[in-house]
């Protein structure tokens, strides 16, 4: 159906059919209700996270929920302090987008093979943890800002209108910004996706050593991907402290890392919309659960993914596709690529 | 075509690609050892030798996949021994490797945008690619996904890609393994066609394609640049045969 | 001075201990064991839970932890690992799915809290400071580990098929030795060394479901670092970072212990992105 449609055609579809729907819920659905699908928002901006730099990249990286963390510690820490969320946001998406260049540019130019890239980051990830733990002590502050250990930062101002500290975001509104950035950050991943430098992405994913025998410097490109990763993983981390105004080292734990990598190996590798899928679905799973207690949500988790990484590796998304384009197209080629390509 | 001219030695300007002393070993497998070897501008030269003669390493050497252990490599008199591998294909050296390597789930024409966007920008990356589409007669399979062609079909497009990317060395290892007799043919048409805007470097076995494409040939043998003749000569000398394919089985 | 000296060695050999199970399994099989902190966790569990009930500590910790340990690597290799070999990046994510479902089964089972084993054999006194018996007994097992495992790689017809396995799998074969047995073996034998050092290190640590996350940092950049030589490799690493993390922790302070370890690490991968092995002759263990 949509295929017939051409890419800005789909896009602006999809624009207004979310915008619809974004408006709509609030009407209908309870507080807590909107309040849980704000949360969900912030998690499927982290997973779009990952789906980019692993789906297309090809670049396991068990760091996106360190980048979410530090942005949204970067969120409060400046908002504390200048009372302004604008600058905020922009710190919010700044300083895990420069951590993750100097990090990137170590692990990238020393060209570690994508097993050693997945341990570094998880390292990173637990260190992290340990560190932010440890802050506790009166002295780890950030200007007025007190990291506070284990236990965080609490009360960390909403996002306000620009210049206009008093005039801020309530639920409802919360709930707004929260939809329409995750819309946003899909169209602008879709749209970076089509240009040269998201070709260039695929290409290294596809065939790395075939990439540098063309004459592109595969390196530079892993770490752009990375630090883009990086960006929204940290956009994602502002919204996320937004919606408790608060923020604590659980962003760095195992288990909270863990999470986004089993929405998007769920959901669907080398799409942007099953991750969103898998987000919702499983993080809604995991907030029922973690309510109910009668089973343990890790061990449900770890037995849905390891049964997905031996049984369905694809994913949700590219399965059902591969199942309906096999039955619609039984001789000719798929008309995906070829259009995919010419755009 | 048998009276392709001689590649005109130039004093004054260098060779297009020189290495010296080159030498690569493994542990205690010296794979190319101490090969001194020369390509002019536009010259077309095939390598031959018995497997494990050291070809594909040495092209794993040009191509900077490998990094020598002794020597020195020149491509138009600027020193490229310890530069990267994408900084040589910038430079304009191109690769057909032994086993195919391409995207394989992507489509023949995104195939082929990948390896012109690696030099060219703007309309003249679309353009390269219909014009290479066009000289190759890929019309037919470039909506397919090169994981569904054949082996031929494979490095036929390898060869496109190359093509693409516009180089003014290409390297092609053993181009027609696994082609049909007509593939064959297909590409010695294109490598002479090739030959008029670059120089090559063929790798191969089949000696009827060897004498239908090039006029001058170095054997490996060893490690070692063993001989290095005109095509005529060294594909009639005893010597040749015998390290070749043993005794007596190679002068037919 | 001394106590400085032998807080670095108890570090150094601590790190030694947990890395040595991941070390062998990755070394050996190119398997990315995320399920490593688990399978410390478990011998620390085990080691609790037989001493609790009445079992010789000793027992508990040298028979009862490695043998159950092992047996939880045999279950999966079979189950699991098996059918990943080759898909280096598969084999990690499905482990790391077991780890989760490893913690959250013990999470289920014993509850989110921490119990304890009291220390065994006391302490001394050395240069008028006291000084915990049980620390030497550390730097004990871990160099006596790493010389047997040495011992029956270098010298025994169980290890010399091990490391052939490795080399050309389809050669051993026919030899008439099946392939596949000797992976479950070796990946028995690298989970068992890690249910050891689990359930030797429990007394200091405390037994805790998630306690492998605590581990597994230290453990992974050991190995990394330690690159291609097995024993030799994650030895030296081990050496390095101990001495990293221990100095900055006397000198600085703790909280900057482990951030130097993966500063530390980031440097040492970019000189030597092959590893601390790289400085060995090949087919060094």
């Amino acid at each position: 159906m949509s295929r017939s449609l051409s890419f800005p055609g789909q896009m602006l579809a999809l624009v207004a059919v979310s915008t619809v729907l974004l408006l709509a819920l609030p009407l209908v659905l309870e507080i807590d209700r909107i309040l849980q699908l704000t949360l969900v928002f912030a998690f499927s901006i982290l997973a779009l996270s990952l789906a980019f730099v692993w789906g297309y990249a090809g670049i396991f990286s068990f760091g996106q929920a360190a980048f979410f963390g530090i942005g949204g510690y970067a969120y409060a820490a400046t908002a504390i302090n200048l009372g302004d969320s604008t600058p905020a946001i922009v710190a919010g998406v700044l300083v895990p987008t420069l951590f993750a260049a100097l990090f990137g540019y170590f692990v990238f130019y020393a060209r570690l093979s994508k097993i050693f890239v997945a341990v570094i980051t998880l390292v990173m990830t637990l260190i992290l943890y340990k560190f932010m733990g440890q802050t506790a002590k009166p002295d780890y502050m950030i200007g007025n800002a007190r990291l506070g250990g284990y236990n965080g930062i609490p009360a960390v101002p909403p996002i306000n209108v620009p210049g206009q500290p008093h005039l801020f975001a309530g639920p409802d509104e919360m709930f707004y910004i929260a939809g329409f950035s995750l819309l946003a950050v899909y169209l602008l991943l879709r749209w970076s996706l089509r240009t040269r430098f998201g070709k260039i992405l695929v290409g290294m994913r596809e065939n790395e050593k075939r990439m540098e025998l063309l004459g592109f410097d595969t390196r530079l490109y892993k770490l752009l991907a990375f630090v883009v990763a990086a960006a929204v993983a940290g956009f994602g981390g502002v919204v996320f402290t937004n919606w408790n105004a608060f923020i604590d080292p659980h962003v760095f734990q195992l288990a909270f890392s863990a999470q986004p990598i089993i929405w998007v190996m769920i959901g669907g590798l080398g799409t942007l919309a099953g991750p969103i899928l898998g987000t919702f679905i499983l993080s809604t799973l995991s907030l029922e659960l973690g309510v109910q207690k009668a089973l343990d949500i890790n061990l449900l988790l770890g037995a849905i993914f390891t049964f997905f990484v031996l049984l369905v590796p694809q994913g949700i998304i590219p399965t059902i596709r591969n199942y309906l384009e096999g039955r619609r197209t039984a001789g000719g080629d798929s008309s995906e690529g070829a259009t995919g390509a010419r755009g | 075509m048998k009276a392709r001219p001689e590649p005109v030695a130039d004093s004054a300007s260098p060779p297009l690609l020189r290495t010296e002393s080159l030498s690569k070993h493994f542990g205690g497998v010296r794979a190319v050892e101490s090969v001194t070897f020369s390509l002019g501008e536009g010259e077309l030269r095939c390598l031959i030798g018995p497997n494990g003669a050291g070809k594909s390493t040495f092209f794993r050497c040009l191509t900077k996949i490998y990094r020598p252990n002794a020597g020195k490599i020149y491509f138009r008199g600027r020193d490229v021994t310890s530069i990267a591998t994408h900084e040589m294909a910038r430079l304009g050296v191109g690769i057909k490797t032994q086993v195919p390597s391409v995207f394989d789930g992507l489509t023949v024409q995104e195939n082929l945008m990948l390896a012109a966007s690696a030099g060219q920008r703007g309309r003249e990356v679309g353009r390269t690619v219909e014009e290479v589409v066009e000289r190759l007669s890929l019309q037919a399979v470039l909506g397919a996904r090169l994981d569904r062609l054949s082996h031929g079909q494979r490095q036929w497009i390898e060869l496109a890609i190359v093509v693409t990317s516009k180089p003014s060395l290409i390297l092609l290892d053993e181009p027609t393994a696994g082609m049909t007799h007509a593939e064959v043919e297909h590409t010695a048409e294109l490598i002479r066609e090739l030959n008029k805007s670059a120089a090559l470097i063929v790798v191969e076995h089949d000696m009827q394609f060897i004498r239908s494409i090039a006029t001058h040939v170095t054997v490996f043998h060893e490690g070692r640049i063993f001989l290095e003749e005109s095509a005529e000569k060294v594909l009639h000398d005893e010597r040749v045969g015998e390290i070749y394919l043993g005794k007596g089985a190679f002068a037919k | 001075m001394v106590i400085a000296g032998i807080q670095i060695l108890n570090t150094v050999a601590g790190l030694a201990l947990i890395s040595l199970g991941l070390a062998i399994i990755f070394g050996m099989m190119r398997v990315m064991n995320f399920a490593h902190g688990e399978l410390l966790m478990l011998g620390a569990y085990s080691v609790q839970l037989a001493h609790s009930n009445g079992l010789n500590i000793w027992i508990s910790m040298f028979v009862v932890a490695p043998l159950f340990v092992g047996l939880v690597g045999i279950v999966m290799e079979r189950l699991v690992v098996r059918h990943l070999y080759g898909r280096m990046m598969d084999t990690l994510l499905a482990t790391w799915g077991i780890s989760l479902f490893i913690t959250g089964l013990i999470t289920m089972t014993f509850g989110n809290m921490t119990r304890g084993i009291s220390t065994p054999l006391g302490s001394f006194e050395i240069g008028g400071i006291r000084e915990s018996a049980y620390k030497f007994l550390i730097i004990g097992v871990t160099v006596a580990l790493f010389a047997a495992i040495y011992f029956i790689l270098r010298r025994t017809r169980i290890g010399m098929i091990a490391r052939a396995t490795m080399d050309n799998p389809s050669q051993v074969a026919a030899l008439g030795v099946n392939p596949g047995y000797v992976y479950t073996a070796t990946f028995a034998v690298g989970a068992a060394l890690s249910g050891l050092a689990g359930a030797v290190l429990a007394p200091l640590t405390g037994v805790l479901p998630t306690m492998g996350a605590a581990y597994i940092g230290k453990a992974f950049i050991t190995v990394i670092c330690g690159g291609e030589a097995i024993l030799a490799g994650t030895a030296t690493a081990a050496f390095l970072f101990g001495t990293i993390n221990q100095v900055t922790t006397i000198a600085l302070n703790p909280e900057f212990g482990e951030v130097a370890l993966l500063i530390g690490a980031l440097l040492m991968l970019r000189l030597l992105p092959e590893g601390l092995s790289s400085l060995f002759k090949r087919k060094a263990l």
